[in-house]
């Protein structure tokens, strides 16, 4: 019949052209793929390693003790880089420093940079050094500067900041304690202060 | 009896203060100002040597009380003035007292006395204390 004969043939055709046409497919797909690069998967830090074990670094040092009137102090800093010529002295990123005195009285000082030498126990902390006190005062000058042995830590390039005597600003500060052991918080070189009584 | 300073002083007004030294004791948080201080509020100026300023917590937060002036105190409000060797100055009552050889001047007489007292709110000022007064002719 000729509908048969004419059925066989399109079987027969399409037996033979489907596999043929999935094969081109399948291999058009490779060709198209994007190259993939192996390299991407593991992420690596181009750092040059003989740089990294040159210069030693203290990652979190910490460096306390307590002065010679009885003021705590702790300095902590995210990494600091000692001086090759003289290890105690290094320089320092993100450091803060506490200090306890007695009678409840401390200070927090907080600095981006600075030099810490732990043989003199002396301090240069720059770059936004931000001071606060348990009186009240929350103070920023650029450059603090001074010693740990006996508490004695002076700001010459001027402090602005707030306080309980409201806005502040002066020319010089001074950190310092006494015999016993209490912190005195001096201004000097001429003293603003701004102060808005609370209305009741 | 005198009046002092026109009254109304508006005890809320922003108090500035310029000194030449701030001292603050860090256990106790008093604090000094030394060194030709000078305190303006309003139309109040009040100068002197040495300045120790009173706190007091008031819920929670610290505020001025009061301002203890020594060594050659000088008030002057409005056109009014008066000297002496120490004052204190409460910031909540705005009154002031004014101790130690006490002189007041005023549109062109001069009071002398031990004390004056001074409401800055009603302008009146009472002086006490071997009162003598003089008057420019």
């Amino acid at each position: 019949m000729v509908a048969d004969r004419h059925h066989t043939r399109l079987i027969k055709g399409a037996r033979i052209l489907l596999p043929v046409g999935a094969l081109i497919l399948l291999s058009t797909l490779f060709l198209l793929a994007r190259t993939v690069n192996p390299d991407d998967a593991i992420p690596f830090a181009d750092v040059d390693v003989s740089l990294r074990a040159k210069d030693q670094q203290l990652t979190s040092p910490r460096f306390s003790g307590v002065s010679r009137n009885g003021t705590e102090f702790a300095l902590t800093a995210q990494v600091a880089k000692p001086d090759p010529k003289d290890a105690r002295k290094m320089t320092a990123q993100e450091i803060q420093l506490t200090l306890v005195g007695r009678e409840v009285s401390d200070a927090r000082v907080a600095a981006n940079t600075g030099l810490i030498d732990t043989a003199t126990r002396t301090v240069t902390l720059t770059g936004e050094v931000e001071v606060e006190t348990s009186t009240g005062f929350s103070l920023t000058t650029p450059h603090l500067q001074g010693s740990l042995s006996t508490l004695s830590v002076t700001a010459r390039e001027g402090v602005t900041g707030t306080g309980p005597l409201g806005r502040l600003n002066a020319r010089e500060m001074h950190l310092s304690e006494d015999s016993e052991g209490r912190q005195r918080l001096l201004f000097t070189g001429g003293v603003d202060l701004l102060y808005v009584p609370p209305v009741e | 009896q005198v009046g002092f300073g026109g009254g109304n002083h508006d005890r809320s007004a922003p108090v500035e203060v310029a000194a030449d030294n701030l001292e603050v004791d860090q256990s106790t948080g008093r604090a000094t100002l030394t060194g030709n201080v000078v305190i303006a509020q309003d139309d109040l100026r009040l100068s002197a040597a040495r300045v120790v300023v009173d706190y007091a917590v008031v819920n929670g937060d610290r505020r001025i009380d009061r301002v203890n002036a020594t060594g050659d105190v000088l008030i002057v409000a409005g056109e009014d003035a008066a000297e002496g060797q120490s004052a204190v100055y409460v910031l909540g009552t705005s009154e002031i007292l004014l101790t130690g050889d006490v002189v007041v001047s005023q549109a062109g007489s001069t009071l002398a006395g031990d004390r004056l007292a001074v409401n800055l709110q009603s302008g009146a000022g009472t002086v006490t204390g071997r009162v003598r007064t003089t008057l420019q002719p």
